[in-house]
């Protein structure tokens, strides 16, 4: 796949984005029994007009470029290899993000906090043995006590605290 | 305007806003100072844990943070090379080739000086300004404001990165996100696919979380910054006001090229530190040395930037615009405090906004000693390992998200946006004309909705108000000049006398 193609991927995925909204709307708000194009339906509309548009200029823009430089395309070859190998860590991360999500109500605040900060930080690459043992517990007391006992800001809570 | 003056300084010496003040200045350096952490990010991470306080010690705790995180960007630059905040990129150039000569002490000396000039300055154009213009726009009807709201998106055209088209597209997504839920008008539901989930709409703050925060912690985590080390040392040898002097005309004129830009939405605190820099190097007798470790350079930097502070809360209290992302998430905490930036902030809420404005000139007075005071234990902050600091703050957007309704519905929305803010932005579609389209998006679209309802749906009211024609043509220049600018640029050869050697 040619370089100018592969940039106008993401352009194409809004500008479908935009047809679908475009073909939802009726369904998803209703007009109001207005006859007036001042309706519910209007802005949404409008907007999803100009992805539409905005989409087709980006597509001709991406075509009209002209071709980068081989220098740049090096570079950001290199940046795309190195960010490949470090998807997984972010894919990772957000993994445990979700987890925690997920696992609140079963296990509550206390228990999955003190697990998602030690996950975050090995994660990271933190190996330091002290630290693995401290950070998680003061994170997860300091957070707990800070924010519900002083700020008395409501936490999430499960069967457990 | 007396009586409101004598409220708010009876008001502001509050022993509790003070102590908030100073938690919001300790918070501000300690996360503008960590590389990777933005002001915005600090913002944003405190603004769920203010939502039950009191609207002017919300708003003073936040600024308090914004104020100080703008200066400990600076730390970061000076110490590590890496700039907290994009607003000090300009003092990384000048600054670290200090800290290499030995002279952090007097690099991060010179620039809490200049940070904290600059912001008093700062305060005291936005406590006379201000009130001016709230009084002007006090005669605002829809048209005025939904084009005001319109003069306000096109700071899009100046956030939006590479591509305008791009930066338009996730505006437009803003806007449609800001749809969601119930009609302010008629109150039908809108995009809701008939699911409670998304009848209350898409908060502002998950979604501001999600795409600041969260996403750069999954992109700092791709980059994969570790290992820092501090070289030098930081005691400042007895830095003061003697040391200052020197120095005066370099800040008094950035601070006041700071002040002019931060007025202007869409521009900002790393613009205009590199306007006073490159100003400060025009006028000087030995402008080669500038980036190579000149304080001169330091002091105009941290006054540009800091200069910006309170000047860009100007639109952002009198129209309701924000001028930068920053003022974007405090509009957004006005909000959710049930305030409506523009005049009738002023006129109904006066006691409050001369609290805020007067307490902007006392955060920064405060920050001015607590930096003094603990300046070598701010400086260690930056060697926090990111291993340590990402989970911390990933902890505090979880818990700041559900702090937002109390259900986990936010948190959701906040890891969704994380997502959408960490994917959208590799292929170019920045996430800030999102955000501002979600703020600004309710209130372009209930006064235009209004506005043609009044004109029985003729556009041409927008053009018979004089006001509404006058935001017309400032739009219309906002968005032509910089065409007009970047096609000049594009025929002549790259300037670079904004750009510093590095």
């Amino acid at each position: 796949m040619t370089t100018k193609v592969k940039a106008a991927i993401p352009p194409l995925v809004m500008l479908i984005f935009g047809f679908v909204l475009l073909l939802i709307i009726p369904g998803q708000i209703s007009s109001g029994g207005s006859r007036s194009y001042v309706n519910p339906q209007f802005i949404p509309y409008l907007m999803g007009w100009f992805i539409v548009i905005l989409s087709v200029i980006s597509i001709v823009i991406e075509f009209i470029k002209k071709d980068m430089t081989s220098e740049e395309t090096g570079e950001e070859e290199k940046s795309r290899t190195l960010d490949q190998k470090q998807y997984g860590k972010v894919f990772a991360i957000f993994s445990l993000l979700v987890l925690w999500a997920v696992l609140i109500p079963y296990l509550g605040f206390v228990i999955v906090t003190y697990l998602f900060v030690l996950g975050v930080m090995l994660l990271l690459g933190n190996r330091n043995k002290y630290q693995i043992l401290i950070v998680p517990i003061a994170v997860t007391t300091v957070v707990y006590f800070g924010i519900k006992v002083f700020m008395k800001v409501n936490l999430p809570s499960g069967i457990f605290l | 305007m007396l009586d409101n003056v004598l409220y708010a300084l009876t008001h502001v010496f509050d022993l509790k806003i003070i102590l908030f003040m100073i938690l919001g200045v300790v918070v501000g350096i300690v996360v503008g100072g960590m590389p990777g952490l933005s002001v915005t990010i600090a913002v944003a991470l405190i603004l769920p844990f203010t939502f039950g306080m009191d609207p002017a010690l919300s708003i003073l705790m936040l600024l308090a943070v914004y104020c100080s995180g703008i200066y400990g960007g600076s730390i970061g630059a000076i110490l590590l090379n890496t700039p907290g905040t994009a607003a000090s990129a300009a003092t990384a150039a000048d600054g670290f080739a200090l800290t290499q000569k030995g002279k952090t002490g007097q690099a991060l000396g010179m620039s809490l000086y200049a940070s904290v000039i600059a912001g008093l300055l700062s305060g005291v154009v936005l406590l006379f300004v201000a009130p001016q213009i709230a009084k002007f726009a006090l005669g605002f009807g829809p048209p005025e404001y939904f084009t005001l709201a319109l003069f306000g998106l096109t700071i899009i055209a100046a956030v939006s990165g590479k591509s305008l088209a791009k930066g338009l597209v996730m505006a437009c997504l803003g806007i449609l996100i800001s749809t969601v839920g119930i009609d302010p008008i008629n109150g039908n539901t809108r995009l809701t696919f008939d699911t409670m989930f998304l009848m209350a709409g898409i908060s502002l703050i998950p979604a501001l979380l999600g795409l600041f925060a969260i996403s750069e912690i999954l992109k700092q985590s791709q980059i994969g910054i570790n290992k820092l080390s501090v070289n030098g040392d930081v005691d400042d040898n007895g830095f003061g006001w003697r040391n200052v002097i020197p120095f005066r005309k370099t800040i008094l004129k950035s601070s006041l090229i700071g002040v002019i830009i931060g007025a202007i939405p869409g521009t900002g605190g790393s613009i205009s530190s590199f306007l006073a820099v490159n100003e400060a190097r025009r006028v000087s007798k030995d402008p080669d040395s500038y980036g190579k470790g000149n304080l001169d350079g330091v002091a105009a930097s941290e006054a540009g930037n800091n200069g910006t502070t309170g000047a860009t809360l100007i639109p952002m209290m009198t129209l309701g615009i924000p001028g930068d992302v920053v003022t974007a998430v405090l509009l957004g905490a006005l909000l959710i405090q049930g305030l409506q930036p523009g005049p009738q902030l002023f006129q109904n809420h006066g006691g409050l906004v001369y609290t805020i404005m007067i307490g902007f000139i006392l955060v920064n007075i405060i920050l001015f000693i607590v930096a003094k005071l603990a300046i070598k234990q701010f400086a260690k902050v930056s060697r926090v390992p990111a291993s340590i600091l990402f989970p911390i703050v990933l902890v505090c957007c979880l818990v700041g998200s559900f702090a937002y309704d109390n259900s986990m519905r936010s948190v959701w929305f906040a890891l969704f946006f994380g997502i959408v803010g960490y994917i959208l932005p590799k292929y170019g579609y920045s996430v800030v004309p999102m955000l501002i389209g979600i703020i600004l998006g309710p209130l372009a679209e209930t006064s235009l909705r209004r506005s043609l309802v009044l004109s029985n749906e003729s556009l041409l009211i927008f053009f018979q108000r004089p006001i509404s024609l006058f935001f017309i043509i400032l739009i219309v220049l906002s968005l032509v000049l910089p065409l007009i600018k970047k096609f000049r640029e594009s025929k002549e050869k790259p300037d670079d006398s904004i750009s510093l050697p590095k």
